[in-house]
């Protein structure tokens, strides 16, 4: 489903001092697939996430997406594909101030210009899968941080999307919200969805069905 | 939620004193623009005021007082020479002549008028026709048979507090007859400030009755003559072929020197002007500078979910879009509110034919200002949105986190 081939990404900082965040990394994730991205701080694991995610372009190398090559594709068909096929969920706390849960879930149907009366439906139900079916109406500061974080799940799921795209998900949040988490991504994937996740726990990478090592911006192993 | 401008609006109200900040900022250069627009506006009438009064085209006096026709304007002594209306038809039958009015000097007299008492000169014009006076009255009255017009220093400057308040009533007694003071002339720093002005209508009827006016049926004393741009030298002989026994005298090099020492404070004015917009924009460049690149986080992370860089665009503009409407039509109508409520004080204070707008014309100028000032606020917003949309979401959201 989604093909790096030969990624390399440089990013410059200042005039002189150029980072290698990936260096000729290679890797295919098949439809369908549970991919972990492990590795320590600064090895490129959320490059790596941006890259497949099409949220970034590379430096060299070629991204496919379902066979397609869409590493110079123009923006608004990146964006189109970001919209209608990927959900991402990111580290850090993601929800509109002032938007309540519901409205923060069906944020990506506002922003891609495809809101339906339906969906309004469905982002209820998303979020009463993640447990949050009796907050719908509170403000993102009236949540707790593991809610916020489910809350950020049910959104990145309102487009159905094909690939779930995850950087440390479960960071920063208690054990029975990262079980919730861990627990709907398993129930996407066994659904035919593919899932790539970024962590540092060792332990939620095993419970996936493939991890990929990044050091040094190269892929250090897979198991 | 369906639409991005609840978005937007929702943002807005996140950061209460930023948006204070944009919209005050919206709401001081409306107001500048709102009251900038007025005083131009006004100017520009005043000048073409003076252009149509002291360089009246063209000025037909009977044969022989042409050299007395200038001083008649500059110093208003009524000079007592005539000549037959019908001059002023044939005049009126040359195609290059725009407009022609007539005047007819009667008589100085010892009056009081609104308060102020002195020799005052009196005038007969023809409201119907009238091109010069018209510009420098203080309102656009519709003037009576028995209506009187007074120049700035013969009551005018009185009647200025009380010219818009229909139950305060001046009347004066010329020749006779109750003369209503219905309108005054700002000054013009000519005979016209000492001069009371009556009706053609009236100073024949009230002729060869109980009183001392005495002038010749159906006459004239000059016929003050706009012609079409250019036309002058034309004008002037195609009246001398006529035969008319009339001197004509040209007095267009008024108008140029007039507009001449104005342009500079035009200049100025539109100067002013200019900078404040400049000004403007550069405050909400500022402020939407340092805005974006504290929400570059939140701006690729839209991105990321599906928002294409136009979407992202119309939400961030429309921000500034909303916090400038609001605050422009405060200041619009702050402007329109000070300049009503002080009227007669900008009067008394500029001594100047302003021409305050009516409630239309105010609400089309707020309109007017309103849209400027939100478009100089959202293409000022325009650079700063565009610059951190040239980068990649993922470059969005990793420059936001420093």
């Amino acid at each position: 489903m989604i093909v790096l081939e030969n990624i390399c990404k440089t990013y410059r900082i200042g005039r002189e001092r150029k980072v290698h965040a990936l260096s000729d990394v290679s890797e295919t994730i098949g439809a369908g697939e549970f991919v972990a991205v492990v590795g320590p701080s600064g090895s490129g694991k959320s490059t790596f996430l941006a890259m497949a995610g099409l949220l970034e372009r590379p430096t060299e190398g070629i991204v496919r997406f379902d066979g397609k090559d869409v590493t110079d594709l123009r923006d608004t068909e990146r964006t189109r594909i970001r919209a209608e096929r990927c959900g991402f969920i990111f580290q850090f706390p993601s929800l509109i101030p002032t938007l309540n849960a519901l409205e923060n879930v069906l944020l990506p149907k506002t922003v891609h210009r495809t809101y339906k009366a339906s969906d309004e439906e469905w982002g209820r139900e998303m979020l009463a899968r993640v447990g949050m079916g009796d907050k719908l109406e509170n403000l993102p500061y009236q949540l707790s941080g593991g809610e916020q974080r489910r809350v950020a799940l049910a959104r990145a799921l309102i487009n159905k999307p094909d690939v779930i795209l995850a950087d440390e998900p479960t960071g920063a949040v208690d054990a029975y919200n990262a079980d919730v988490i861990m627990n709907l991504f398993k129930e996407w994937n066994a659904q035919g969805k593919t899932v790539i996740m970024v962590t540092h726990d060792m332990k939620l990478a095993g419970e996936a069905g493939r991890v990929i090592q990044l050091k040094d911006g190269r892929v250090a192993g897979e198991k | 939620m369906k639409k991005l401008s609840t978005v937007a609006w929702r943002n807005l109200r996140r950061k209460m004193s930023r948006t204070v900040l944009l919209a005050g900022s919206a709401a001081i250069t409306a107001f500048i623009l709102f009251v900038s627009y007025f005083f131009v506006f006004s100017m520009e009438r005043s000048i073409a005021a003076s252009a149509s009064r002291l360089g009246a085209s063209l000025m037909v006096v009977p044969e022989g007082f042409g050299g007395q026709a200038g001083d008649m304007i500059i110093s208003g002594t009524p000079t007592k020479f005539y000549m037959p209306e019908s001059v002023l038809d044939k005049v009126r039958t040359i195609s290059e002549v725009e407009a022609a009015s007539p005047q007819l000097y009667l008589e100085t007299v010892s009056t009081v008028c609104c308060q102020t008492s002195g020799d005052f000169p009196v005038v007969a014009y023809d409201p119907k026709t009238d091109f010069t006076l018209k510009n420098w009255t203080a309102t656009e009255k519709q003037i009576g048979k028995y209506d009187l017009i007074a120049g700035a220093e013969a009551g005018g400057k009185n009647y200025i507090y009380h010219f818009d308040n229909e139950y305060m009533q001046e009347w004066v007694t010329l020749f006779g007859k109750d003369f209503m003071l219905k309108n005054m002339i700002f000054p013009t720093g000519m005979g016209t400030d000492k001069t009371l002005f009556i009706t053609l209508d009236a100073a024949r009827e009230l002729n060869h009755k109980k009183n001392k006016l005495d002038f010749p049926e159906n006459s004239i004393s000059i016929i003050l003559v706009k012609t079409k741009p250019g036309m002058e030298e034309f004008v002037s002989r195609q009246i001398d072929r006529m035969n008319l026994n009339v001197d004509v005298v040209k007095g267009s090099g008024l108008q140029e020197t007039v507009n001449k020492q104005v342009f500079p404070v035009k200049m100025m004015s539109y100067m002013m002007i200019g900078l404040v917009l400049i000004m403007s924009a550069l405050q909400v460049m500022t402020m939407f500078t340092a805005l974006i690149s504290e929400r570059q986080k939140e701006i690729g992370m839209l991105r990321a979910m599906g928002a294409s860089r136009a979407v992202t665009f119309r939400l961030l503009l429309m921000e500034a879009g909303f916090a400038s409407v609001i605050g422009a039509t405060f200041g619009s109508f702050a402007a329109a509110a000070a300049l009503y409520d002080n009227r007669i004080l900008i009067l008394q204070l500029l001594q100047l034919p302003m021409l305050f707008p009516d409630w239309s014309t105010g609400l089309l100028i707020g309109l007017g200002t309103t849209a400027i000032t939100t478009l100089i606020a959202i293409v000022a917003a325009f650079f700063p949105v565009r610059s951190t949309l040239k980068l990649q979401p993922y470059e969005a959201i990793r420059e936001g986190e420093y």
